[in-house]
C-alpha cells in the first residue's frame, strides 16, 4: 500500500465537480435525514454509495488516459497500486459516512434529542466494511473496462441480474432465483450487524459473504492489472 | 517514454495470500449458505408491534386496518419473512403507514397450548399453516387472509391490496369482500 498513492487519489477525486455534486446531495440530504427523523437505521447503505462514486473509473481512466503506463515506470508493484485504489475508495466512503453521523448527531443533541448510541455503532461498522467492499467491486469492474466503462458494467448487470431474479421468482426457477439474488449481493452487498447490540442473531453467511466478495474481487482486479500489456504498441 | 516491461523489475506480483483467502472464504461462503438455507437466524426487528389486545382500539382510533401475523418459532417460512419483510427498515416503515401490525405466535408445539386469545384469533381467521397473514378492517367486518411466503416486496404488495380491499370492502375485481 502506498500512502502517496492514495492521497494523489482522493485528491483527484474530490477535485472532480460532477462527484463532488453527487457526494454533497447525498452526504447534507441523508445528515437532514438523520437529523429529521433522530434514526440512522439504513445509513450504511450511504457508505456504499460514497465508495462507488470515489471508486468509479479508478483503473479504468487511468488506462484510457494512459497514465498506468507512467504510473508502473516508477517502483510502485502493480498489486500495490490496485490495493492503494481500493484502500482509499474503501476509507474515503466510510470516513464520509462517519462525518455524516457525527454531523447529524451534532444537530440532534443541539435539538435536545437524544440519538440512540446503541444503534450506532452497528451501522457505523456496517458501512466501513460496506464501503470497503463496494470500492473493491468497483475496483475490479474497473480493471475490466477503461473510463467510466465500470459504471455501464455496473448499471446492466444490476438490470440483468433484477430481471432475470424477477423471471426465474415468476416462473418458479428457485435456483436461478437464488443465483440472481447471490450476485445482485455482489454488485450491493448487505450486512446487518444489530446483532453487535443485541438485537437479534448474526448470520454468518452475510458476514462470510461480504467479506468473500471483498477478497475475490480484490484478486481478480490485481490478476487483470499483472495481465494488462502496457506498452504503447499495445493498444 | 516509459521503459518497456521486462521480467526484470517487472511490476507483476500474484497476491497468493489474497487468493488463498478467497478461494477459502468462497467455500465458506456456500457451506454457510447451505446451512442458513435450512437454519434462518433471526435478524432485529424493525417493526413496532401492537399488543392485541389493543389492537383494535388503536384501529378505530386511526382507521386502519390490523395485519396480524400468525407465527411460530420453529416455522422457516416465518423466519425468512421477519428477515426481508419485519426486519427491513424501509418495508417495516412502509407497512406500519398501511395497517396496524400484531403478531401472534403460537406456542402449541412448545408450551400444549396456546392462550385463550391467540386460540380465538387463530379460530377467527381460520389459520390452518404458517406463516398466515391477516388484513382485518377496524371494525373486524372484512378480512384478506393469506399463507405461506415467497418474498418481502411481494407480501408487502399483498398487505397494501388488502389494506385498500378491506378499506373499501370491494377487491380490485370489484367482487364485495366480507
Amino acid at each position: 500500500m502506498s500512502p502517496t498513492l492514495m492521497l494523489a487519489f482522493l485528491r483527484q477525486r474530490l477535485t472532480s465537480p460532477m462527484r463532488l455534486v453527487l457526494l454533497v446531495i447525498v452526504f447534507l440530504s441523508s445528515v437532514g435525514m438523520n437529523t429529521v427523523t433522530g434514526s440512522f437505521a439504513g445509513a450504511e447503505g450511504n457508505a456504499l454509495f460514497y465508495a462507488i462514486v470515489l471508486a468509479a473509473g479508478a483503473i479504468g481512466q487511468d488506462i484510457s488516459s494512459g497514465v498506468l503506463q507512467l504510473m508502473f515506470a516508477r517502483p510502485v508493484t502493480r498489486p500495490c497500486y490496485v490495493f492503494s485504489r481500493w484502500f482509499a475508495a474503501g476509507a474515503g466512503g466510510g470516513a464520509l459516512l462517519l462525518v455524516q453521523m457525527v454531523l447529524a448527531c451534532g444537530f440532534l443533541l443541539a435539538r435536545g434529542l437524544r440519538p440512540d448510541f446503541a444503534e450506532l455503532l452497528p451501522v457505523a461498522l456496517a458501512g466501513i466494511v460496506l464501503a470497503f467492499t463496494a470500492s473493491a467491486v468497483i475496483v475490479m469492474l474497473s480493471s475490466l473496462a477503461s473510463g467510466l466503462g465500470d459504471m455501464a458494467l455496473y448499471f446492466v448487470a444490476t438490470l440483468v441480474l433484477t430481471g432475470s431474479g424477477q423471471v426465474a421468482r415468476w416462473k418458479g426457477w428457485s435456483v436461478v432465483e437464488r443465483l440472481a439474488d447471490e450476485l445482485g449481493h455482489v454488485l450491493a452487498p448487505q450486512l446487518h450487524l444489530a446483532w453487535l447490540a443485541g438485537r437479534g442473531a448474526p448470520s454468518w453467511f452475510e458476514l462470510v459473504s461480504v467479506l468473500s466478495t471483498l477478497t475475490l474481487s480484490l484478486a481478480v482486479a490485481m490478476l487483470v492489472v499483472n495481465r494488462k500489456e502496457l506498452s504503447y504498441a499495445a493498444g | 517514454m516509459p521503459p518497456a516491461e521486462t521480467r526484470h523489475g517487472d511490476t507483476r506480483r500474484d497476491p497468493a495470500w489474497l487468493l488463498v483467502a478467497a478461494a477459502l472464504l468462497l467455500l465458506a461462503r456456500v457451506a454457510l449458505g447451505v446451512w442458513e438455507e435450512r437454519h434462518v437466524p433471526a435478524r432485529a426487528n424493525a417493526v413496532h408491534w401492537v399488543p392485541a389486545e389493543i389492537a383494535p382500539a388503536v384501529a378505530m382510533q386511526t382507521g386502519k386496518p390490523i395485519l396480524y401475523e400468525f407465527s411460530a418459532d420453529w416455522c422457516g417460512p416465518c423466519q425468512r419473512m421477519q428477515n426481508e419483510l419485519f426486519s427491513d427498515e424501509r418495508r417495516a416503515r412502509a407497512l406500519e403507514t398501511l395497517v396496524v401490525p400484531v403478531r401472534v405466535v403460537d406456542r402449541a408445539r412448545e408450551e400444549g397450548r396456546n392462550s385463550a386469545l391467540v386460540d380465538s384469533l387463530q379460530h377467527a381467521c381460520a389459520v390452518e399453516a404458517f406463516p398466515t397473514l391477516a388484513v382485518v378492517s377496524p371494525d373486524g367486518g372484512r378480512r384478506q387472509v393469506t399463507s405461506g411466503f415467497v418474498n418481502g416486496e411481494q407480501t408487502l404488495q399483498w398487505i397494501a391490496r388488502s389494506a385498500m380491499t378491506v378499506h373499501l370492502g370491494t377487491a380490485p375485481n370489484g367482487v364485495r369482500v366480507r
